[in-house]
């Protein structure tokens, strides 16, 4: 037990800042041109900012397709090409050269969705939790073994475990293999993607306590995303709502869920099931499918679902700011009439700025004679379709014609049988 | 080193072999009998309760593995009332979806299969002649005499009657059959006609290769017999409209990638309502999907349930969606009821151990604890089944008869039923005093 110990980091004082994010975007292409170069863009995380202080835990929820895995990887550098600013304890994780960043990569890890498919079939246990310890020269051969089973006992794992393989092993204990290995490294920061919707409900309370306990006994910062409000609420001190790329609404989990500022929020509370027979929820059903993120709605991307819809909404996108203390809401409906003004303002200005660009695209020669000729195809296809519709009529009266000269000719032979 | 003697699961060569063999002479048995030809007569049976649809009655399937026999159902004892929503609970792996499929006699054979037990279901069937024909009801019109006669066409041929649909009408004849000893041939007229399904994952159980319409016409031309191949189009696209699909012809042409998730499971959803079935099973219908999504399907199920007045079996392990949705529920635990009732009944006074741990272990939006509770300990392994209560070993409440056999069901009250020895004494008790 003394080795324990030597696992458990200093706890930092809380109240620093440990990871400032500014403005955080990632695109992904979806669409080149001949040259290419890219046209159209998915994009993921457009613009997204907070502060996480040390020993606070900071859960984000939102629909699938918001990109709040897209934005937990982002801030470990998992993907290249990120926009914006990611201050590590007042580095920019983005701008460190690899072998820099290597020296920082311990200290942010991160628990993946999938027990089942992040764990490497060809490793055993121990090799799987001490393999990054090893890489990162934390521990020398000697203590490698002695190392791993703290690590492992930490995390409720037993000591013959180390020479096994994964496969052998269920959900729930697979995904504390994964928070090993994650806390081998002393991290001070962990990204937590979804780690407790693959597992069963009996299971995920294992895994949600134990780590609140780590949190609590090693002084961990957690970013725990997940779709599931109640383990958000449960386990988190902050809680940010995301939706199609964008942080709609962040406060502190009080803040958030006692005052719901934001519609899209507001329907997202109302839609979870509460396991109570007696309860009926007062539902506010969203219409429709979160829309595609390549060509998000303009104006507030929420608009189209929304049941506030304001005529500014799909105009101009709403600002993210402060309401409260500390609780930040993107929405029109908390804008100030002065800012209406402003924005309404704004939007006049952006739309007519694009109607001059839309014109002088349209001026260009090749575009000049694209649009002619869709302009004769389409009349082609008019005139097709004319044609059709009158033959189909024709067709029809003919046929009607027939039907009568058939009735007529039934009569007829039955007034000859009669006869 | 442990020897692999010494292994819990170890198997030596010569068992395995005795279990391979033991398997294909069990597994030859029953496919027999599922092959068998019968006369109707064979598995017609007689409802316990009238206003059941379902009955499920010590219903045992059994995976023959290599590995050991399997059992994933293991007396399963509950029904379904008519015009009613069960819920079924439980862990993955506990025989909520095994239970599911055998009634719909889909269980993945050859080593899956149904070993004994009854499913007793309220079908009305094809009523058929001597040589096992449907007997079609004619149009018929009144000569001048007043007598009732049957329209013949210009070739002299009678005018099989035509439905709503424009589909042929037979004489139909309400029968109660045991599916468990249905053989195969006849239960293709009850699957998908009489008893649909939902399946869990969308995206998987849709065929990537066919239009939505084309699988929303198969199965019209498969079940309605004389319909036209318009006129199932026109109500392909109708049951579209039904399930809130708004541009339902658009998406009559567009293939399963080109929708969304819950998209996916509203077609889902039509192709299952398209026979007017009188029993929907809903195997996990919004687990793959998003919150804001899961409460649009199952306010469309509820709906549906009105709408063609049936029955649906709702197959979860989300206690918000029973709680919402279910007006009886049935909570199972490796393959056996341990506790059933109405929602009400287990909601607000769960007796199980199991059930009660279940509740408390899920963090809710409306309330605040500091710890989750946690069951201890995990499933025990299907192959070697204590014989004492499944749930024992991880039990807080178990006492010394526990260790004696499975548990029978105690009545609390009309309506609720515990398989558990902690209510038989103070039943006991309270009788006493």
């Amino acid at each position: 037990m003394d080795n324990n110990e030597n696992v458990v980091l200093d706890k930092p004082a809380a109240g620093e800042p440990l990871l400032e994010v500014k403005n955080l975007k990632k695109y992904f292409t979806v669409d080149t041109n001949f040259f290419g170069k890219p046209t159209k863009f998915l994009k993921a995380v457009d613009g997204i900012s907070f502060t996480l202080y040390k020993g606070k835990t900071l859960g984000i929820v939102g629909e699938s397709g918001c990109g709040k895995s897209t934005m937990g990887r982002s801030l470990l550098r998992l993907y290249d090409g990120v926009e914006g600013e990611v201050l590590f304890e007042g580095q920019d994780v983005a701008k460190l050269k690899n072998r820099e960043f290597d020296k920082l990569r311990p200290n942010m890890q991160m628990i993946f969705q999938d027990p089942y498919a992040s764990l490497s079939p060809r490793l055993t246990v121990g090799e799987i939790i001490g393999e990054s310890a090893r890489q990162h020269k934390l521990v020398d051969r000697a203590g490698f073994h002695d190392y791993v089973l703290n690590v492992m006992n930490m995390c409720g794992l037993q000591p013959h475990y180390f020479e096994r393989y994964p496969h052998e092993f269920s959900g729930g204990q697979r995904q504390r293999i994964c928070i090993a290995r994650a806390l081998a490294l002393k991290p001070k920061l962990v990204v937590c993607d979804e780690p407790v919707s693959a597992l069963d409900v009996s299971i995920q309370a294992q895994v949600i306590n134990m780590l609140i306990e780590l949190r609590e006994k090693l002084g961990l910062t957690y970013i725990f995303i997940s779709h599931d409000l109640s383990v958000v609420k449960h386990i988190s001190d902050d809680v940010g709502v995301m939706y199609l790329g964008n942080i709609v609404e962040y406060g502190s989990k009080e803040s958030i869920f006692s005052n719901t500022l934001h519609p899209y929020t507001k329907a997202l509370f109302s839609a979870v099931p509460v396991p109570n027979p007696h309860v009926k929820m007062n539902r506010i059903m969203l219409k429709g499918d979160i829309p595609s993120p390549v060509n998000p709605p303009k104006g507030c991307k929420f608009h189209t679902r929304c049941e506030h819809c304001m005529e500014i909404c799909g105009r101009i996108a709403p600002e993210y700011k402060e309401v409260e203390a500390g609780h930040f809401c993107a929405c029109h409906l908390y804008n100030s009439a002065e800012d209406t003004e402003r924005l309404l303002a704004q939007a006049a200005i952006n739309e007519e700025e694009e109607k001059a660009r839309a014109e002088k695209e349209a001026k260009k020669p090749w575009n000049v004679a694209k649009a002619k000729v869709v302009e004769t195809a389409n009349k082609v296809i008019k005139k097709l379709r004319k044609e059709q519709t009158v033959e189909e009529a024709s067709e029809t009266e003919v046929k009607s014609e027939i039907d009568e000269t058939a009735q007529l000719e039934d009569v007829n032979t039955d007034n000859g049988e009669k006869e | 080193m442990a020897t692999n003697k010494d292994k819990k699961h170890y198997i030596s060569r010569s068992e395995s072999r005795a279990i391979a063999k033991e398997n294909s002479k069990a597994i030859r048995h029953f496919e027999k009998q599922k092959k068998r030809r019968a006369k109707p007569e064979e598995y017609t049976t007689e409802m316990k309760d009238d206003n059941n649809i379902i009955e499920f009655e010590d219903l045992h399937t059994y995976f023959f593995s290599d590995a050991g026999t399997v059992k994933a159902v293991n007396g399963v004892t509950f029904s379904i009332p008519a015009g009613s929503t069960v819920g079924v609970v439980g862990e993955s792996g506990c025989g909520k979806s095994v239970t599911s499929l055998s009634l719909m006699q889909l269980v993945q054979a050859p080593s899956g299969q149904i070993v004994s037990g009854s499913i007793r279901f309220k079908a009305s069937l094809f009523k058929r002649d001597e040589r096992g024909r449907k007997i079609p009801v004619y149009e018929t019109e009144t000569d001048e005499n007043g007598e009732e006669k049957v329209k013949l066409n210009e070739k002299g041929k009678p005018i099989i009657k035509k439905n709503s649909l424009g589909g042929n009408v037979y004489e139909m004849e309400d029968r109660v059959v045991d599916i468990a000893k249905m053989p195969t041939e006849h239960m293709r007229s009850i699957r998908g006609r009489e008893i649909a399904m939902i399946f869990q994952e969308p995206m998987t159980s849709l065929n990537p290769v066919f239009t939505i319409g084309n699988q929303l016409d198969e199965v019209g031309l498969l079940h309605i017999e004389g319909i036209s191949k318009k006129q199932v189009k026109a109500h392909s696209i109708n049951m579209l409209k039904m399930v809130g699909i708004a541009d339902a012809e658009g998406v009559y042409k567009k293939y399963p990638h080109e929708l969304s998730g819950g998209m996916r499971q509203r077609v889902m959803i039509a192709i299952a309502l398209l026979c007017n079935p009188k029993l929907i099973i809903a195997d996990e219908p919004t687990t793959a999907l998003d919150v804001t999504i899961q409460a649009q399907i199952l306010d469309l199920l509820r709906d549906i349930k009105h709408k063609i007045n049936g029955s649906i079996m709702l197959i979860t392990h989300d206690l918000g969606v029973v709680a919402e949705m279910a007006d009886y529920v049935v909570v199972m635990y490796a393959g056996r009821v341990i506790e059933m009732g109405t929602a009400e009944d287990i909601f607000d006074n769960p007796l199980h151990p199991y059930t009660i741990g279940l509740q408390k272990s899920k963090p809710t939006v409306d309330g605040e604890v500091d710890k989750l509770y946690c069951i201890p300990g995990f499933v025990p392994n299907p192959i070697n089944m204590p014989d004492y209560c499944y749930f024992r070993d991880r039990c807080e409440m178990c006492k010394e008869k526990c260790a004696g056999e499975y548990p029978g069901y105690v009545q609390v009250s009309p309506t609720h039923k515990v398989a558990c020895y902690l209510y038989e004494e103070t039943k006991e008790d309270g009788n006493g005093q």
